[in-house]
């Protein structure tokens, strides 16, 4: 059997897949969060939330309404993106114009409502969601086999971004919401409806957060707290890849999941804390981040 | 006598009578909350930064001196120095890190490094990890009042608050307390004055963090007990909401929005069971949305108001 | 007398909390180019940011063609025809050439008063040489002419164009001259804020004088022979 530096291949190729599924979700989400950082100037402390009440509504759906897998994933971030939807248009918008620490603050405080209802709900007990048919089983490549289900959350999330991204690159739409970013009164004068614009973005960024949510589902024990770690990853990502760059939130958010995979083989102990060395790392010689801009 | 100090007087009064009519234990826990907020408010309330990983100092010293009471037979005002120094020791290291970035850019860092705080004690096994750290035994003052008493342990949290207090009384009204006032106000101009911006906001922050960890000392020795939860960023974010819901920038702010929160989570417990964590939310996005400067700032413009109606008439 | 198309009443305008307007009074006719002139810092610009809702204070009253605006947010208002041309030109730096022309939306597309592609390729040559270069790349006049032809093609009729001279070399301000010129006789009607008189002195039917926020004079095209003395005491030159 083949090794690397001392590792049996099979477990270090198993570890990068399961680094690369972790990153397309981390990807996914800082997306999101750049998105709406842009656009609203508000740092979505509840993004993690919404992740964790895509995954559970995914549930909901199944048990008790018998809506599988496949509805979960076309209606659970049309569910989510109207739940955000309806919370800019009565909370956020309150606070535009205002310093961009009570965007953070509100939604901390909207994190706790919605967490607090959801454990209400659902109780603090691990629940499980099954892989769907099918997506089970293994795919050989002869020198490694991969769950197909890894492979498929994969191919969903990054599609997902890379249409996101061609979207925003690519379409008239997209330009207007970079235009929109850079100065949102002047394209507001150009006869655009910048508040609807904001409020479809919102959704929009909530939308992929809850999408991820319901691709992790069937990874996991669900329980209200799936959000907290991975929000503040996901900080750390944007912290490391600057929050203007829509490839560079991909890439870095990519790259960190398969530097924790590689860590989770060569150095376990530091697989929970290595981004947040990388960050430190980052800070102390690019401190505006990888793609950020001065 | 003016009524400054009237005030105060009066607040050492009612400390000093408040055993008689609450229980020790629960002001004990208002004040250990209290002096966390205060400590942060140094932070946002007066040098406007948004720090989102105070849980972090609170913790750790909570640990150091658990660790030391337990295992090397500390003495417990060792203890709290220790616990004092070493969240000093963080802050500064943490604080020299995060205001590579402003805004909030510094609240996600902060974040961040304290999630590490938090992933570094989850997996080391002198902290119990998930069950906590239990046993931590009280001690006796130096070595002459037996803390066990709750009586005698809420003497000394009262007077450390009170000193506490004063001391970051001293700060703000002190030229370095100026200095901090003019970052938040206008940073560009403070540069162009010549200040040293960066070395000021991490001795701000470092001394944040001190009086933190003094707090989180206080409570781990009154509860004989340290948790993960001190270090979790839900605390770091409750003692924000602590300081915005009180009033920031001011001194009595923080300390009435700890008692309203603690006094309120006490109340309910018992009441509304899983509902706790959705009001507690509810309150504070009320809060942000409706009285953004707080309850002891809308209560001073309310009597600042009445005032100059009574004087009118 | 032709149609009033754009009219201020005792507006007042606000920087935060420095009031900038002091009662402006102003119309505009159909067809009609009008210059205000007056000195930096007299609150010409600010008179065109209010027009478009972009101060966070105003008070009194605004109207496009009879249809009072004062409350209108600033998407409404380009769809009631209204067409901006901001001082610092507004040229987004994350859009290329092309999509900076593409980006505003056509408003008013039965108003007979949309410039196509062709023609404004036509009108600004360059712009269809540099429809791939980001923004920000191009040169200050291309810049300019970005900023006036991203506004043509949207059925807007009321031009609000402010400073366009500022800054360009003596060539590409005769080209501007030109653009107005034509687009004059298209029937667009003009609010222009022009420092350079020199500029402005050919092209507009009537210059209102600012001064402090508020309109202290108004000089017709015929009588600018007559009246140069005052204007050059209103303007310190």
């Amino acid at each position: 059997m083949t090794e690397i530096f001392g590792v049996p291949a099979q477990v270090l190729y198993g570890q990068l897949l399961l680094g690369l599924v972790n990153g397309s979700f981390y990807a996914l989400l800082s997306l999101g969060l750049s998105v709406i950082f842009g656009l609203l100037n508000i740092v979505n402390f509840a993004h993690g939330t919404m992740y964790m009440l895509g995954a559970f509504l995914a549930y909901a759906l199944l048990n008790p309404l018998g809506l599988n897998y496949w509805w979960a994933l076309a209606l659970v971030p049309v569910l989510a993106a109207c739940i955000g939807i309806v919370i800019e248009r009565t909370v956020l918008k309150r606070i535009y114009g205002l310093d961009n620490i009570y965007g953070l603050l509100v939604t901390f405080a909207l994190t706790m409502i919605i967490e607090g209802v959801v454990r209400v709900y659902f109780g603090v007990s691990g629940l499980r969601y099954p892989v769907p048919q099918a997506l089970t089983g293994m795919l050989d490549l002869g020198f490694m086999r991969l769950p197909v289900y890894r492979v498929w959350v994969i191919v969903a999330a990054l599609g997902l971004c890379l249409l996101t991204w061609a979207i925003i690159e690519r379409t008239r739409l997209g330009a207007t919401l970079r235009a929109g970013t850079e100065n949102p009164r002047l394209v507001q004068a150009f006869g655009v409806n910048v508040p609807v614009l904001v409020t479809l973005v919102f959704g929009w960024g909530v939308g992929l957060a809850a999408f991820a949510g319901v691709l992790a589902a069937p990874l996991m024990q669900l329980t209200p707290q799936i959000g907290h770690s991975i929000i503040i990853t996901v900080f750390g990502v944007v912290v490391i890849g600057g929050m203007g760059s829509i490839l560079g939130s991909i890439l870095t958010g990519l790259a960190l999941g398969l530097i924790e995979g590689v860590a989770k083989v060569y150095y376990p102990e530091a697989s929970s804390t290595v981004i947040f060395v990388v960050m430190i790392l980052v800070l102390l010689v690019r401190p505006h981040g990888l793609f950020g801009k001065q | 006598m003016n009524s400054r100090t009237l005030l105060t007087l009066a607040g050492i009064a009612a400390l000093a009578v408040a055993p008689a009519f609450v229980y020790p234990m629960l002001m004990v826990k208002l004040l250990c909350f209290a002096l966390f907020a205060s400590a942060f408010n140094l932070m946002l309330g007066y040098t406007g930064l948004l720090s989102f990983g105070h849980a972090m100092f609170f913790g750790t010293s909570g640990y150091i001196l658990g660790l030391g009471m337990k295992h090397l037979g500390w003495s417990p005002e060792l203890g709290l120095a220790a616990g004092m120094a070493g969240a000093a020791l963080l802050g500064f290291i943490a604080g020299a890190i995060a205001i590579r970035r402003e805004g909030i850019y510094f609240a996600m860092i902060t974040l961040a490094i304290s999630q590490l705080i938090y992933f570094l004690a989850m997996q080391a096994d002198w902290t119990g990890r998930d069950d906590g750290l239990h046993g931590i035994p009280r001690g006796r003052l130096f070595g002459l009042i037996d803390l066990e008493n709750d009586l005698a342990l809420y003497g000394l949290v009262a007077v450390c608050f009170v000193l506490a207090l004063a001391g970051i009384r001293r700060i703000v009204t002190s030229p370095f307390g100026q200095v901090l006032t003019a970052i938040r106000e206008n940073e560009p101009r403070a540069v162009s004055l010549g200040y040293d911006v960066a070395r000021y906001k991490v001795m701000a922050f470092t001394l944040s963090a001190a009086l933190s960890g003094l707090a989180g000392g206080l409570k781990a020795l009154a509860l004989s007990y340290e948790s993960l939860n001190d270090l979790h960023w839900s605390l770091s974010g409750e003692v924000v909401m602590m300081c915005i819901l009180g009033g920031l920038g001011t001194l009595s702010g923080p300390v009435a929005g700890a008692f309203f929160v603690i006094l309120l989570q006490n109340f309910l417990a018992d009441k509304v069971g899983e509902w706790l964590s959705v009001i507690i939310g509810l309150v504070f996005l009320f809060c942000i949305l409706a009285m953004r400067k707080g309850l002891v700032g809308e209560l001073s413009g309310r009597l600042a108001a009445l005032r100059r109606k009574a004087r009118a008439t | 007398m032709s149609e009033t198309v754009l009219l201020l009443k005792n507006v007042h305008g606000w920087y935060g909390q420095s009031h900038v307007l002091h009662g402006v009074d102003l119309d505009v006719s159909r067809g009609e180019v009008v210059s205000l002139i007056g000195r930096n810092g007299a609150g010409r610009t600010t008179i065109l940011r209010a027009i478009m809702g972009l101060l966070e204070r105003r008070e009194g009253r605004i109207e496009v063609k009879g249809r009072d605006v004062s409350s209108a947010p600033p998407h409404r208002l380009a769809r009631a025809g209204l067409g901006y041309c901001p001082e610092e030109r507004g040229i987004f730096s994350t859009l290329s050439c092309e999509e900076n022309l593409l980006l505003p939306p056509v408003t008013r597309a039965g108003s007979g008063m949309i410039v196509s592609l062709p023609e404004i390729h036509q009108m600004f040559p360059n712009l269809a040489e540099r429809a791939h270069s980001p923004g920000t790349r191009l040169s200050g006049g291309e810049q300019q002419m970005l900023a006036i032809a991203r506004i043509l093609r949207t059925g807007a009729d009321i031009l609000l164009l402010d400073e366009i001279s500022e800054g360009l070399a003596p060539v590409i301000v005769q080209t501007l001259a030109r653009v107005i010129r034509e687009l004059k006789s298209r029937g667009f009607t003009i609010l222009m804020v022009e420092q350079n008189f020199r500029f402005a002195a050919p092209l507009a039917d009537r210059f209102f004088i600012i001064e402090h926020g508020r309109v202290v004079d108004v000089v017709h095209q015929s009588d600018l022979g007559r009246r140069m003395g005052a204007i050059r005491r209103f303007l310190g030159v």
